[in-house]
């Protein structure tokens, strides 16, 4: 596909994309923008956080998706007496034939294509920062070896943002890490019914693998070819400076409530994203409105809101749409 | 050279020329892109229409800068109006209708070519037509070198240009009128209304500067108040010669005044001189008036000329014609024998009346004559040292006699006449009533231009109270101005000159006869007065001075001539030293004058308060005596205020 034209490609791309999707809402009933959410990390070679409530389907959608693709796929649940190498894996000693011992690594659940890190926050930061390496270097180092993760490698991890009795805040480097942060949304009156439809009856829908790894990295790939004009990447750039106080043109919600704006991670984040976005939408080059859509979930975890912010119960989400809705595009 | 540079103009206006700007080097390279690359034709369709939506940009913003260069125009245009009905016209206008072209060209034209980027013009085809950045991010693939484009942003430029087509200038934006044109009706209408005010009407005369306030003597409408009185007045159909001239001069008179080619003092002396003219005019009347008066008494006592004699007492020349018109009635030749005797009565009366009258105008003559001889016979013994104001006295009596001797001559004459037809009326038989009639109708037409002379009277009265009217407007204006002068400091020192000479000189050059060639230091000299001289003459008063000097080491000194009470003037044989103090300009009206006289010997060992106050009182008693116009009476006001001692001054 790689080779092909553009537009095959790009036609190639929504359609694998699309029987992805189609899948995974076998099982998942709405929550249309999370599945396009995990979708553009897997694409984008990003990791996703997905935050919500108990009972939304987050888990579900999580083993869906690993189900629709043929790919690896294990799932941590992160408790506090987790410790590093239950997720890293650990060194053996082990017989070998021969009657010889020898040191062997034994892989931890973090060697799969898909990992999914099920509240994540509920661990201690120690076993929390096992994931920094993994996640942005895609290998882990043990005992002075580095094991190479395997290709793609994509963690989804979810959080419970209501009960946060014993539980460990991810750390803004942790948080960095991830490429978007998703919200799973309430369902409304007519997806209920139909979940209740498709989890209380006697059929029970099966999700079968329909992305070989191998499209998976084509796809990745193509991603990185989305071209970007310059006035569309300079939106970006300047969303981004919008969130940082100190400079000029800073809206004056984040002026008074964010006290420290996104890292230019950030901005890698909305436009690879943006860029699959654009292919999602059947376009060669990345739009402004691409940029738009992307940033909430892009940046609203990389903003540190102060302490009058979180006094007043201010959200990263309504800082962004402030910035958003502010922010001109760039004009000739 | 012209149409190349038009032509230039228009294709880069139009986007399509070699354009030397970073753009322009683009666009070059866009078309050598569309021979070298198999994208280039991508770029050239994207070129295009864009360049189709960057003039149709320039001609909206065309359009509105043409919107509000209109309102500006209109704006202009009705300031100018304005100006040219309510203020003065000329080259304010000019200017204005420059200024306005002007501005509507450099805005339309600014806004013509002004810089519209393609980059923009792509962002406005993707607003207008809902296309997510495809146009502006397919212009910006383009403006990269082929090389340096990825295959995605080849194919973006490829679709960009398949639905460049798509979407024409005109879609993309549509032309709108500014709504700033719908204030053009409401400033039109406000401008044509100001063009319906009439004009004001353009002055006869522009002056080079605006004249100083000093120098203001009437207002434009009391000029044309006057103007209309006199236009009434003709209307009145006085045909009398005299009256007419007077009409024509205070005519003249006030043209001059409109065109500002008279000043102040002139004017109050022609005016002077138009209120003697009048004056002598108006005497004549009241003389034959006061005669009639005296032959209506004449006729009273005789029983059948008693309405006439009535009549003619209460000066009521309609009724003395009406009943003159019923004796001629009784003496028409169908009268019974005791009208006959009746009618021989009423001539009797009528003879007795006008011997009477000519027994009066004789004796009025015979006194008359005796002045008249009595001033030539003094003129002829002037002695050459009497001051000018005796002088000018004596002249002015001899000049009222000589007019009174001219007016008793003509009412000899008139008197002769009426005798003579009474005489032939007297002498006709009665078969011959026609010469009866005829006498009678000659008496008719005698008491006919009575009446005339009367409406002539009153115009010449009228006349004589507009020229005092005018000479308390202009005392007034040139008080206002001395306030202020007063007011401003460092005023005009023109302005505040007090030309008394001209004053003095003039009523002597007319009284005395003398010629125009005489110069007013010859008159200061002549006078013995010690009025300043003007600027203008400095050189000659200093010799009339010495002239004045040498006469007076010669004869009597001032104090002698005329007023023999105050005897020789005392030597103090003290030095004396000329001490000239200089106005402080600036603080005030001040006024300055050279008094030469009053440093002269003879007068140094009288004290100057005292010389003022007997001056003054005795010019005070002149005024008082004599009719002076009002002019006059303020410029000897005036003098003596100027000439009074400082401690006084307050």
């Amino acid at each position: 596909m790689n080779d092909s034209a553009p537009h095959v490609a790009v036609d190639q791309f929504r359609t694998r994309a699309e029987r992805v999707r189609s899948e995974v809402e076998k099982l998942v009933v709405g929550q249309r923008d999370l599945i396009d959410g995990l979708l553009t990390c897997l694409l984008a070679r990003g990791h996703a956080l997905l935050e919500g409530v108990p009972g939304l389907g987050k888990t579900v959608l999580v083993r869906s998706l690993a189900s629709a693709v043929e790919l690896s796929f294990s799932r941590i649940q992160f408790t506090p007496d987790l410790m590093p190498a239950d997720i890293i894996g650990t060194t053996l000693i082990r017989e070998i034939a021969g009657g010889q011992r020898e040191f062997a690594f034994e892989t931890g659940p973090i060697f799969a294509n898909v990992v999914l890190a099920d509240e994540v926050n509920r661990t201690t930061p120690k076993t929390q920062s096992a994931l920094l390496e993994a996640m942005q270097e895609h290998s882990v180092t043990v005992a002075k070896t580095t094991h190479a993760l395997p290709d793609p490698f994509l963690v989804l991890a979810t959080q419970n943002p209501l009960e946060m009795e014993g539980t460990y805040p991810l750390p803004e480097a942790q948080l960095d890490r991830f490429l978007l942060k998703l919200h799973a949304t309430f369902p409304d009156h007519t997806e209920l019914h139909a979940i209740l439809d498709r989890t209380t009856g006697s059929e029970r829908p099966e999700v079968r693998a329909v992305l070989s790894r191998t499209e998976i990295l084509d796809m990745q790939q193509i991603v990185r070819e989305v071209a970007v004009a310059r006035h569309v990447q300079d939106y970006a750039v300047r969303l981004l400076e919008a969130t940082h106080r100190d400079r000029p043109g800073a809206p004056a919600m984040v002026q008074r409530y964010v006290r420290y704006g996104a890292s230019p991670r950030g901005a890698q984040a909305c436009l690879i994203a943006a860029k699959t976005q654009a292919l999602l939408a059947g376009r060669y080059h990345v739009a402004t409105e691409d940029i738009r859509r992307v940033a909430k979930p892009a940046l609203r975890h990389r903003l540190i809101l102060n302490f009058e912010g979180e006094a007043e119960g201010v959200s990263s989400d309504q800082v962004l749409d402030e910035i958003i809705a502010k922010l001109p595009e760039t004009r000739g | 050279m012209l149409m190349v540079g038009a032509a230039s103009a228009m294709r880069c206006w139009c986007g399509t020329g070699p354009a030397r700007h970073k753009r322009g080097r683009v666009t070059q390279r866009a078309r050598a892109a569309s021979t070298q690359s198999p994208d280039g034709s991508n770029v050239l369709a994207i070129q295009r229409a864009i360049d189709a939506v960057r003039r149709r940009v320039r001609l909206q913003r065309g359009l509105s800068a043409a919107g509000y260069a209109g309102v500006a125009v209109l704006a202009l245009a009705g300031l100018s109006i304005a100006h040219s009905r309510f203020g003065r016209a000329g080259s304010w206008t000019t200017a204005t209708s420059w200024l306005a072209i002007a501005l509507f060209v450099l805005l339309v034209s600014s806004a013509l070519c002004a810089r519209v980027s393609r980059l923009a013009a792509a962002q406005l085809i993707d607003r207008a037509n809902q296309l997510p950045d495809l146009m502006s991010s397919a212009w910006a693939f383009a403006e990269l070198p082929p090389e340096r484009r990825s295959r995605f942003a080849v194919a973006a430029m490829a679709d960009a240009a398949a639905v460049s087509g798509r979407y024409s200038a005109a879609v993309t934006l549509p032309l709108a009128w500014p709504r700033v044109i719908g204030a053009w009706p409401l400033l039109g209408v406000g401008v044509l209304a100001l063009a319906q005010i009439p004009a004001a009407r353009p002055a006869a005369h522009t002056p080079q500067a605006e004249p100083l306030l000093s120098e203001q003597l009437l207002s434009s409408d009391e000029i044309e108040r006057q103007q209309r009185l006199l236009e009434r007045d003709r209307k009145a159909h006085v045909q009398d010669a005299s009256v007419l001239e007077l009409d024509r001069a205070f005519e003249a008179l006030l043209a001059r005044v409109e065109r500002h080619a008279i000043d102040r003092a002139q004017l109050l002396h022609e005016l002077a001189e138009l209120d003697m003219r009048a004056r002598d005019a108006a005497t004549v009347s009241a003389e034959r008036a006061g005669e009639l008066r005296e032959l209506g008494r004449a006729f009273s006592s005789q029983a059948d000329t008693r309405e006439l004699g009535q009549a003619l007492e209460r000066h009521d020349l309609t009724a003395s014609r009406s009943a003159l018109d019923k004796l001629a009635a009784r003496a028409t030749p169908a009268t019974a024998p005791h009208e006959r005797r009746a009618l021989d009565k009423l001539r009797a009366a009528l003879r007795s009346g006008l011997t009477r009258a000519e027994q009066q105008r004789q004796q009025r003559m015979e006194q008359a004559r005796r002045t008249l001889d009595s001033l030539q016979r003094e003129r002829e013994k002037e002695q050459p040292g009497s001051t000018g104001t005796q002088q000018a006295e004596r002249q002015r009596a001899l000049d009222e006699a000589l007019r009174r001797e001219r007016a008793n001559r003509q009412r000899e004459r008139e008197l002769d006449r009426l005798e003579r037809e009474l005489d032939q009326a007297a002498a006709e038989k009665p078969s011959a009533p026609d010469q009866t009639q005829r006498a009678l109708e000659s008496a008719s037409e005698t008491l006919e231009r009575m009446q005339r002379d009367r409406q002539r009277g009153r115009t010449l009265e009228g006349m004589q109270e507009r020229i005092a009217e005018l000479q308390q407007q202009l005392t007034d204006t040139e008080a206002r101005a001395d306030a202020d002068a007063a007011s401003t400091p460092g005023a005009p020192d023109e302005a505040q000159r007090v030309d008394v000479e001209r004053f003095r000189a003039k009523p002597h050059e007319r009284r005395s006869g003398n010629s125009a060639g005489d110069t007013p230091a010859d008159d200061t000299a002549a006078s013995g007065t010690f009025l300043p001289a003007s600027r203008e003459n400095a050189q000659t008063s200093a010799e009339a001075r010495e002239l004045k000097a040498q006469r007076i080491s010669e004869e009597p000194g001032p104090s002698q001539a005329g007023r023999p009470e105050r005897g020789r003037a005392t030597r103090s044989g003290a030095a004396d030293v000329d001490v000239s103090v200089a106005g402080v300009i600036g603080q005030g009206a001040t006024r300055r004058s050279v008094i030469y006289d009053a440093a002269a010997r003879g007068f140094g060992t009288l004290g100057y308060e005292k010389v003022h106050t007997d001056y003054a009182q005795h010019a005070e008693a002149e005024l008082e005596r004599e009719p002076l116009p009002a002019g006059y009476r303020h410029f000897v006001h005036r003098y003596f205020d100027l000439i009074q001692p400082e401690d006084t001054h307050e």
